[in-house]
């Protein structure tokens, strides 16, 4: 009769065992493309068997857990991956448009603009009495102005365009970080099932790695703990701190980062930031594009000095000297935008001092040759010594080199995101062939379990029919 | 973990990686084979880059170095035009000379050779006097001032150089000294100190005083030393005439003594050179008070010349003056002279020429140069840019077929999964 009672309980206990198999693999299958859902698995275990007359007799399997197939080391990994393919990947696109600013492979552009303006004045040394090639001149040099101030104007509207990049990814960070906090509370104080909120934190706290570098620990509580920017506490359990932007007048006005913990005063922590899309977008540009700016204001800097040097020397048709070509700027800092025509010869031909001597007017040319041999001659740069044109080419060749390795690197960590999100599928994602099988194991581990219900009925009834 | 466990998501993440790779990789093939161009932009070859760049520039250079040769040339030419009408204007002249050099040309018609000598001096003054495109070509930097003018002649403009760039490294004057050539010397060291204090008041009078002596010495040929009294009536043009005879006494013979505006003499010297040239005014007692003078005229003065150029030749426009005087004098003796010195004065001019020969041969030697350089730079330029486009093209089919297999073979996958599902 226990024996019996034991086969019932044993197929009631198998029927529910397997009906749960089946609702855990039918889980999985409805959720093989739920971003980031990680795939469940039933926990069976023996029921502790039944101890009569010196026999152990089995009482059947009963459910443990539906536990979730995760691995925080492997998940770790693939935020790191993450923020390293993001960061690079805002690098590489912002430093396109940097590269589309400059790019005058197949059209004309500044070099071109540079070499007519000194090619100007050998048509002016050849003919210096002359209006026509002296307003030619002045022509050149005024497209030369334009094409550096618009460079310029085209580099800080980069700039400020990434600002904005910033603010919304600091604003997306912190509607994260309160979503986090939510969920965390949600899991602690869940009754239930917290499966799902579990995988709907690690989605957050994926997309989080996206936008800054982040360490994620689990407490024992269950709670994340998510660090950001080189351990700075973002989410502590139920309290989550913030980011925010502002002005940075040592930056040009240009946005810093601060992290604010509950009242405590805010610390800027731009440059603590090491990874995911807001560290791509620092980086361009606080680092990239001010070094293109300078060189720029640098190579402006220069040809307006060297220029008005030797102008300077000259006589114009009139008589007049110490007369500069362009207007003295003292410094090379915002040189590119800065950089026009003297009021002495902008709108007068007349005024480009092109004799040596007052008494070689008017066809003296001295002047407008020396000027011209300035696109061969050395000039001291920061970096050394070259010509106008060496300089220039050499920052075109740097914006290629930098553009060409953030692309090559944006190409190599996507590949390493890739493996890293495989390694985590392997681990955590749904086969929808392994999910088959469970479904056929189940399915007929529950035909078994009903047949056995059924033999086991047809015993009691026999036994009760002996009565 | 079994390390063969395939997930779905991992399988369409490694069809979508597979896709994406393939679809750059043909986009990448099609942009030089759509443009020709192996470099589209500065990250395609960054070392490229600066080679590029760097012929574009030398090519834009070449190109203005040609222009630069074409200007040279069409001066060159202009003055070589004008130099061979001098000399052929030397010709008819030496023509006239010598059929005045006849002891039966008569007075009338000795008389009508001077005139025609004349009208050569005027017609040699319209071709020392030529403009090109509006400027004087024989004024040297001077190009709005009429180079030859006066009487005598003078010569109102400078003698600086006006060079072209014709290559990277070789600057070509363009134009001659007409100083040298038309007025025969070069006076490269002008003798503006003498008699600095010598000044005129604003109506041109002499400011030294009746009675004054002015004192001149030097060394041409042999030594020599003048004297002029001042008188009530002096002016400066009389004191520089009278200098200028005893110097040509001294020396050559075309050394010419002329006053400047600050009321200097300039001493220019002949085919000789004039060594330890002074000056000095002496006997002043007083002012000449009835006279206004821009600052006090000192009681002595001296000046000191430097050693002036020689100079190689003959003032030509002199020469004709001195050519119509031969004719009408009848004199055989003078004639001969002065047919002497239209013969220095006609090899003066085809030196002149030679060197204009000379100078355009160079920027012949340069244009040739410059055009085997353009070709080079295009070479060199077309190797770097252009891109095979043969390769290109079989290069794009190739990425395009790897494109099709890749989309072949990511649709039975995914037909081989879903065929799975749809067996359950």
């Amino acid at each position: 009769m226990g024996a019996n009672l034991t086969i019932f309980s044993s197929a009631v206990s198998a029927l529910g065992a397997s009906s749960l198999g089946l609702s855990v693999a039918a889980n999985n299958i409805a959720n093989v493309n739920t971003p980031g859902f990680s795939r469940q698995r039933a926990i069976l275990s023996t029921v502790t068997p039944q101890r009569s007359g010196g026999l152990e007799i089995g009482r059947g399997v009963e459910a443990l857990d539906v536990q979730r197939i995760f691995d925080a080391f492997t998940e770790q990994g693939l935020r790191d991956a993450a923020a390293n393919k993001e960061e690079n990947d805002a690098l590489a696109e912002n430093l396109e448009q940097v590269e589309a600013i400059f790019n005058e492979v197949n059209t004309i552009g500044l070099s071109q603009y540079i070499q007519n303006f000194f090619n100007a004045f050998h048509d002016v040394a050849n003919n210096p009495d002359k209006q026509t090639p002296r307003v030619n001149l002045l022509g050149q040099a005024d497209i030369m102005v334009t094409a550096f101030d618009s460079i310029s104007q085209k580099l800080k509207d980069a700039r400020t365009f990434i600002d904005g990049g910033i603010q919304s990814a600091v604003a997306r960070i912190n509607s994260l970080a309160e979503e986090i906090t939510d969920l965390n509370t949600s899991i602690t104080t869940a009754a239930g099932d917290t499966l799902s909120l579990q995988d709907q934190r690690q989605i957050r706290t994926r997309e989080l790695a996206e936008l800054i570098d982040v360490t994620a620990v689990e407490s024992a509580d269950g709670t994340y703990q998510v660090y950001v920017a080189q351990g700075m506490p973002l989410v502590t359990g139920v309290q989550h701190a913030s980011l925010s932007v502002e002005a940075d007048s040592g930056n040009g006005g240009h946005s810093k980062v601060n992290f604010q913990l509950g009242a405590s005063a805010a610390a800027t922590i731009t440059t603590r930031i090491n990874g995911g899309t807001l560290k791509g977008l620092i980086a361009a540009r606080d680092t990239e594009i001010p070094a293109y700016q300078s060189t720029l204001d640098q190579l402006a800097y220069e040809i307006h000095d060297e220029v008005n040097t030797i102008h300077l020397t000259g006589f114009d048709l009139d008589g007049n000297t110490a007369t500069r070509f362009f207007t003295l700027m003292a410094s090379a800092t915002d040189a590119a935008a800065n950089l026009a025509l003297n009021s002495t010869v902008n709108g007068d031909p007349r005024g480009v001092a092109a004799a040596g001597t007052a008494a070689s007017l008017p066809g003296g040319n001295s002047i407008a040759l020396a000027i011209a041999a300035l696109q061969n001659t050395n000039v001291t740069f920061t970096t050394g010594s070259s010509t106008f044109s060496e300089f220039y080419g050499d920052l075109l060749s740097t914006v290629g080199t930098d553009t060409q390795s953030a692309k090559n690197k944006a190409s190599f960590s996507d590949q390493l995101f890739i493996q890293a999100e495989t390694r985590r599928e392997r681990i955590s994602g749904v086969s929808v062939e392994e999910e088959q099988l469970n479904l056929i194991r189940f399915q007929s581990a529950f035909h078994a379990a009903s047949k056995l219900m059924t033999v086991a009925d047809e015993l009691l009834r026999i036994l009760v029919n002996l009565i | 973990m079994p390390i063969t466990r395939v997930s779905f998501a991992s399988t369409q993440l490694a069809i979508r990686d597979n896709i994406f790779r393939a679809q750059r990789q043909y986009r990448e093939a099609s942009v030089p084979a759509t443009t020709g161009r192996a470099v589209n932009f500065l990250s395609d070859n960054p070392l490229a880059i600066t080679r590029i760049f760097s012929l574009r520039n030398q090519s834009l250079a070449n190109q203005q170095y040609q222009r630069n040769i074409s200007e040279s040339k069409i001066r060159m030419n202009y003055t070589e035009v004008q130099l061979a009408e001098v000399g052929g204007v030397l010709n008819r002249a030496r023509e006239i000379i010598l059929r005045a050099n006849d002891p039966t040309v008569s007075a009338s018609l000795a008389t009508q050779l001077s005139t025609q000598l004349g009208d050569l001096k005027t017609e040699l003054l319209g071709y020392a006097n030529a403009k090109l495109e509006g400027s004087f070509i024989f004024g040297g930097t001077d190009t709005d001032t009429t180079p030859f003018s006066g009487t005598p002649t003078a010569y109102n403009g400078t003698t600086t150089a006006v060079t072209a760039q014709v290559t990277r490294s070789l600057a070509v004057q363009t134009n001659i000294n007409p100083k040298k050539y038309f007025m025969g010397n070069i006076a490269t060291a002008a003798s503006t100190d003498l008699l600095t204090n010598l000044h005129t008041d604003s109506g041109g009078n002499l400011g030294a005083l009746a009675g004054d002596t002015i004192t001149m010495a030097g060394t041409v040929t042999t030594a020599f030393s003048t004297t002029y009294a001042v008188t009530a009536s002096s002016t400066y043009a009389d004191l520089a005439a009278a200098l200028q005879v005893a110097i040509r006494a001294a020396g050559v013979g075309t050394e010419t003594v002329a006053v400047q505006a600050n009321g200097s003499l300039l001493v220019t010297a002949g085919t000789t050179a004039i060594t330890g040239l002074t000056s000095s005014i002496s006997g002043k007692a007083a002012f000449n008070t009835a006279l206004t003078f821009t600052t006090p005229i000192a009681a002595s003065g001296t000046g000191t010349s430097a050693v002036l150029d020689g100079g190689t030749g003959d003032d030509v426009f002199d020469l004709f003056d001195d050519l119509q005087t031969a004719v009408t004098s009848a004199n055989a003796t003078t004639l001969e002279t002065v047919l002497s010195r239209l013969d220095s004065t006609v090899n003066q001019f085809l030196d002149a020429r030679a060197e204009v020969a000379t100078r355009t041969q160079q920027i012949d030697t340069s244009e040739i140069s410059m055009g085997d350089e353009r070709v080079r730079l295009a070479t060199d330029l077309a190797l770097i840019e252009d891109v095979d486009i043969s390769q290109a093209l079989s290069t794009l089919v190739t990425r395009e077929t790897a494109l099709r297999l890749v989309f072949a073979s990511s649709s039975r996958v995914l037909s081989a999964i879903g065929g799975v599902q749809l067996q359950v």
